[in-house]
This record gives structure tokens, sequence and C-alpha cells, in this order.
């Protein structure tokens, strides 16, 4: 069903108030960019318990005997290599070289696929690609929901009807059922927290009862809910890229400072010959601003001249600073330059040019190995 | 995150509540500030924000719609494919002809999927031998296009321009005024041709979503002033009581005229024979995709009009208790002074003049009775402008 000329999620209801704010459409899918709470406050429930979100992510299958090939040609890493029961991430190019979709790619058996996008088009491409292979993209209308933080995998344990599979490996994929009601499972998600996330399977699934007893499975570890703004203010800390938003198809993979999923030792993939040429500098960098948060999609300035802007930003209340991504109009050795930045009343503040994430670059808290939880702000010695 | 960043986007179904839209993810009409108002409520169409009503009185304006004209804000969305190999591309990606397509000429174009199913409908315009614009209703088509023209000497482009459609019997009246130097002469049904408006340079084509005689404008330059445009037009429609308005009067007369709505009325589960469609496919021509599977196909319809006494609620269709299909839309008919629906079937069978039950969405039923489609005007005389006869207000 359609409404507004977009879908709603089968968990529309449970989230649905007078001040509830929608953002998109993102992949034809709503997303609930706030229930009306403090995503300054909320954001600590991420880093210290445990927290449920409906996300707007869509899923696409991809399955049959050249399922592999189809997709060795449209993504950029070596998709071969990819084991049933686990996930990569994976971004598709257009032939000059430009970022067309990143997303989850999640291989459920050797001949079967999913690939859980971000926003913008893929779909048709795969399906044109495919015509003369073996091979069927279809839709089929999974829902995606996401619990992330550092009490994750006891909500999963209780959520999981006979408990959590084991092994859960960082990047494994496999089937479960919740309540009695079929999902596939993965350990991602898009906060750099520890986490999981679910996908429907069955077209009738019952959204408000997965939803409530997956609330109900994380009572005792302070589970909550609430909208993607909490979630945008972690993952800018982890340095995570939103498609369209942050980067889009005048970019490439390498400027996007994401070229390590670009495998150019793979025998062909569409845009290769242009990736093999291109600049490998990135023209995404942090900015770390002591005053203020920036504002979004406003100019950053050196020297007064306009060098870049910045694509997506927040107050990181644990950090104690203003968080963002510039996109630098050129590339240069931008880390650890000063620049200036405008607050939301276009005041203008002094920031520090960083490299991404702003925390964590091995993924230490996502994979489980740092289990410390964060008791508030960083002290001005920590920092 | 200030107010003038959240638009309420409304169901038209009404089966959920309004929602508030922070504008993240698709873009605002370049003429957003000419239809805002605290009543205005809005829908998403192909990345685009449409604007589904402002508040005023939708019967009055269909009104004016049938007896006047109307200037509406709409949410099609242009892409370009130009280059020596354009007409080989599109000939291959469209069910209709192409080669038979003259430069300054547009038509109604259908793109299938590999398995039959509809993928995209739109107007095709071709604006020169080797360039043209296919208008695109809502979905997934741009990177179809591109993908198929990889090897090809084609380039696919999205020319970022906006479309303003001009409709009703008065409609070229108001042409002959907001153009500079006069309307185009000759300008025939289905024609394509440029013109300025103000200065402002436009593609300017004899088509519309409503079966009245009408034109629509494109933008061509990236840096367009949307307002002064919105406002030259409503100028030169002054003297004929022109309004400018919201989708909402144009609802009742597109179901009136059997125009679908792609995603809505015909998915990709429907292959054009089904929607009613099949006179533009042509199963003559060398190729095209999707081809192979409509030769074994299902070519019977399954979309036909549904008429009632009131307005035809959104529903599941019921013959004896059983389900048999859906309505998709449905409406009041202010000229026809009964409820119109488009009904769309499982199964084909013999559904003329067939009684149907439509269960809507508080479980109530109301009865319904299947008719061809369009309600009325088959010949499409009022669009070409052979009848222009005015009905009266009822």
């Amino acid at each position: 069903m359609q409404a507004f000329g977009i879908d709603p999620t089968p968990f529309f209801e449970c989230t649905s108030g007078p001040e509830t704010l929608y953002g998109g459409p993102y992949s034809g899918r709503l997303v609930l960019i706030s229930v009306g709470d403090d995503p300054q406050e909320r954001y600590w429930n991420l880093r210290q318990k445990v927290v449920l979100y409906n996300v707007p992510e869509h899923p696409i299958e991809i399955a049959g005997p050249d399922a592999e090939r189809l997709l060795n040609k449209v993504f950029v890493r070596d998709i071969s290599k990819l084991k049933p029961g686990r996930c990569g991430y994976a971004i598709a190019c257009y032939p000059d070289g430009g970022i067309m979709m990143d997303g989850i790619l999640m291989r459920l058996g050797p001949d079967r696929f999913w690939y859980v996008l971000a926003n913008g088009e893929i779909f048709n491409w795969l399906m044109a690609h495919g015509m003369d292979m073996d091979v069927t993209v279809s839709d089929l209308e999974s829902w995606v929901l996401q619990v992330g933080g550092p009490r994750s995998m006891e909500v999963l344990e209780s959520a999981c009807d006979g408990g959590a599979p084991d092994p859960f490996a960082y990047f494994a994929v496999t089937e479960c059922t919740m309540g009695g009601q079929s999902l596939y499972l993965s350990r991602t998600g898009w906060t750099s927290e520890l986490g999981w996330e679910i996908y429907t399977r069955d077209p009738d699934v019952d959204g408000p009862a997965l939803w409530d007893h997956i609330l109900k499975a994380g009572e005792a570890q302070g589970i909550i809910t609430t909208g993607l703004d909490s979630m945008n203010i972690r993952r800018i800390e982890a340095g995570i890229l939103d498609n369209l938003t942050d980067m889009d198809s005048s970019m490439t993979p390498y400027q996007a400072g994401i070229g390590k999923f670009v495998d150019l030792s793979k025998h062909d993939f569409i845009g290769k010959d242009v990736l093999a040429e291109a600049d490998r500098r990135t023209l995404i960098f942090g900015v770390k601003c002591p005053t203020a948060a920036p504002s979004g999609v406003s100019p950053v300035l050196r020297g007064g001249n306009p060098v870049g802007k910045i694509t997506a930003s927040a107050w990181s209340p644990y950090l104690g600073h203003g968080t963002g991504y510039v996109r630098f109009y050129e590339p240069s050795e931008w880390s650890g330059t000063m620049v200036s930045v405008s607050d939301e009343n276009g005041q203008m503040h002094d920031a520090e040019v960083v490299s991404l994430p702003f925390y964590d670059p091995e993924k230490k808290i996502s994979r489980g190995l740092d289990t410390s939880i964060p008791e508030g702000p960083l002290t001005a010695s920590e920092a | 995150m200030n107010d003038q960043d959240r638009v309420t986007l409304a169901d038209p179904q009404h089966l959920v509540p309004d929602i508030k839209l922070m504008e993240w993810g698709f873009a605002r009409t370049p003429f957003f500030p000419c239809t805002q108002t605290p009543h205005t409520i809005y829908s998403a169409y192909s990345g685009r924000i449409a604007i589904e009503a402002i508040g005023d009185d939708p019967v009055a304006n269909y009104w004016k719609l049938r007896r006047e004209a109307v200037l509406y804000d709409v949410p099609e969305h242009p892409i370009e494919i130009s280059g020596p190999d354009a007409e080989h591309l599109l000939d291959r990606v469209f069910a209709r002809d192409i080669s038979k397509l003259r430069p300054g000429r547009a038509n109604y174009a259908i793109a299938c999927y590999p398995d039959g199913g509809i993928m995209m409908d739109g107007v095709l315009m071709r604006l020169a031998e080797d360039r043209f614009w296919y208008v695109l209703a809502n979905g997934e088509f741009f990177s179809w296009v591109m993908a198929l023209g990889l090897e090809l000497d084609v380039t696919v482009s999205d020319p970022d321009s906006w479309v303003l459609q001009v409709q009703g019997p008065r409609s070229m009246e108001v042409l002959d005024v907001a153009c500079d130097g006069g309307a185009p002469d000759p300008f025939k049904f289905f024609a394509v041709t440029e013109c300025t408006m103000g200065g402002q340079p436009l593609w300017l084509s004899r088509t519309g979503w409503t079966g009245e005689l009408g034109w629509e404008v494109y933008t061509i330059e990236s840096d367009i002033d949307g307002p002064a445009l919105w406002n030259h037009i409503l100028a030169a429609g002054k003297s004929f009581d022109m309004v400018g308005t919201a989708m909402d009067s144009m609802e009742s007369r597109r179901i009136e005229a059997g125009i679908l709505s792609n995603g809505n009325d015909m998915t990709p589960e429907q292959n054009p024979f089904e929607a009613g469609l099949g006179k533009f496919v042509d199963m003559e021509k060398a190729d095209f995709i999707g081809k192979q599977a409509l030769k074994t196909a299902n070519r019977s319809c399954l979309l036909y009009g549904i008429k009632s006494d009131e307005a035809v609620p959104y529903g599941q269709m019921m013959v004896d208790c059983r389900s048999v299909g859906r309505v998709t839309v449905g409406a009041w008919s202010p000229f026809l002074q009964h409820g119109i629906g488009f009904a769309l079937f499982d199964e084909p069978g013999e559904w003329l003049g067939k009684q149907v039950e439509v269960q809507d969405s508080e479980g109530a039923s109301h009865l319904g009775e299947i008719v061809a489609l369009p309600f009325y005007d088959a010949d499409k005389q009022i669009p070409r402008g052979l009848d222009r006869s005015i009905p009266s207000v009822r």
C-alpha cells in the first residue's frame, strides 16, 4: 500500500504521534526523523544501554546461478569472496566512476543475495545488467529494524525464539524467529555501536507485534525507541556516510574516502576503467568545532574563501564539541587545517579539519572488543 | 530545524493519518511559494513534491477546469535521451514504434519489464532528430535507460526541468496571451515546440493529464524564476477566469477521462494489455523489451471503470462474497453526478455490467457497477479541440 506516494512501514502506528516528524522518501520509504523527544538525551541510551530504531533501508533480492556474476559486475568489491552467511559493505558505481549506491550485501546462500539499499535507484540497474543472465531481481517487501547499543546482544538473547544464534560474528547473517515471526538477522548497523538488524520475510508481517516483542525483550536492559535524529549524532562520530546526502554520483568512492572498498585487482566491474585512473585523494573530512554544531549544508570558509560545504552535522554529547562532515571542493592536505563554519544563526565559528571517524577507527565497539561504557561526556583530560 | 522546512503530507486514500515531513530527500518545486498556504497538503512523486490541495474548493475548481481554465504545478519529471543512438535505444525500451515519432511531436509511451509488466508510462517528446525528453510518471526509470544505453552512442541526463499544466476550454486563449509573440501556429494535439513566456525559455506541448484542451510547459534553465513564470501565466489567464490550484481538482477529471496513474492504478503486476493500454503496444515492431513475454501473456483487460450512487471508496471488490480485485482510485464526478473510479480485477472475466460490492477501510459495503473506460469522450474530441461545448454547472 502506498500513502503520500511513499510506502509507510508496518511499524507506522508504533511510532505515529502528534510530535512525529518524518523525512524522505528514502528509497521510497518514510524516514522516522523524530518522535518529539530530545536526541541529545536519547543518544546516551544508545551509548550506555540499547535503542530500537525503525529504519528506512530497502532490501532487494538477487537470486539465481548468475547472481554472483551479476553482482561482481555491478559492485566495486569482489563478491566471490563473500561466503554464505556473511555480509559485506558494497558500493555500486556509474560507468564514469561516480557513486550510484552503497549498502550491505548479505549472502544468504551460494546463489541468493539480499542487498540492503541506501537512498537512490538501483533495482532497474541490476535488472538491466542481469537481463541476459540466469538471475532474478525482486523486491520482497522486507522491512528493517535496528537494535543498537552495548546491551543489544542481551536483548537479542531474549528476543530470538530459543535464544540468540551462537556463534554470531560481526557481519554474520542468519535466519531466526521472534515471537514466531520469521526474519533474517544480521550483526550490522548504522551506529558503530554493538548491534543487530532484522529483516521481515513474511509480506503479512504483524509489525506492531514484532515491535512490542522486541521492546518487551529489552525491558530489563532499559531499551527505548526513538527517531533517527539520535542515531544521526552517533553515525557522524563514526564517519558513516549517507548516500545522496554526504556523497553522490558526482564523486568517486576515493573522493568519498571509501576507496578501500574498491578492488581494482578484480577482473571487471562497471566504472573500473575510470577508477583505475582516478585521483585517490579524499574530499570528505570531519570538522571539529568546540563552540557550536555547524549548520547543515552551510559553506566552509578558509581565509574568507569558500573551500567546501557541510553535508551533515550534530553536537556530540560524548565528545563535547560540534561534529560534521565537510565536502571540500578541491583535494588537499586538509587534515589539521583551521576553517570557519556557520552555526544555524549564521554566526561563524573556528573549526579544525580532522580525519574520519572521530573515534574508534578499528570499530572495536561494534565488533564487541571494546565493551567499556561511557559514563558521560569525555572530560577535558580524556579529550 | 524551522517550521518552514516542514510540510504536511496527506494520504489520498485516508488510510493513515496526515504526517509532518521534513524536506530532505526530495525536491521542492521552483513554484513552491505560489501554492504555499497554511492549508497546503503535499505528497511525494518521482522524487518531487506534489501539491495535493491548497485548501480551496476542489469542486468549484473542477468546474473551472471544465468551463474555463486552470493552472497546475505538476510533479512530472522529464529526463533527456540524446545522441545518434537515441532512437535505437528508445525503440528497445518502449512498446511502441519510436521511429514513427517525428521531431516536434510527442506521444504516450509505455516501457515494460522483460516479463511484460509495466515499468513506466509518460509522454515522450521528440525535440530533434537525436534528442528526446521523456516526461516520467512516478517510479524508477533513469538507471534502466542508462544501463541499456551503456554500449550505445547516447547520453541519458536529468535536465532539472519542472512542469506546469494549463488545462480547460479557454487554455488556448490563455496560451495566446502567455506566449511572448502569441501562441505558436499551428499547434496541434501532441505537438511540442519551443517558446518563451515573460522572456523565460520553455518547451511547450499540447498535452495534459485531464482529458481537457490544454498545454504544458517545461522549464529549460536551471536558474528559472518560478514565481515570475507562475504569475506571468496567471496574469495571462486573468481575463479568461483562470485559477491556479492543486491537483485535487484534477483527480475527478482524470478518472472520468480514464487516465491511469503509474504505481497506483497499474503496477509491474499488470502488462499494458491488462491495463487496457494494448493500443500503445506495437507487436509488429522488430523488438522491444517485454515483447517475447507479451506474445503469450494474458491480453484480456483487467482494468475497468466503476460507477456508483456515491463517491466510490477505495477497497476490496467482492462478488458473491469472494474478493475479485480492488478499487485503485475513487471520487465523485460533479459532471456525471455519480461516483467514479477504477476497478482492477485479479482475473479476466465478463466484468462489464457486473455489480460488485466495494468494502471500504471501515468494513462498510458499497454497491458499484462495472463500466468501460473512459467514462465519456472516448474519441478525445475535447482535448483535440473538436468538441467545444461548455457543460453547465450541476
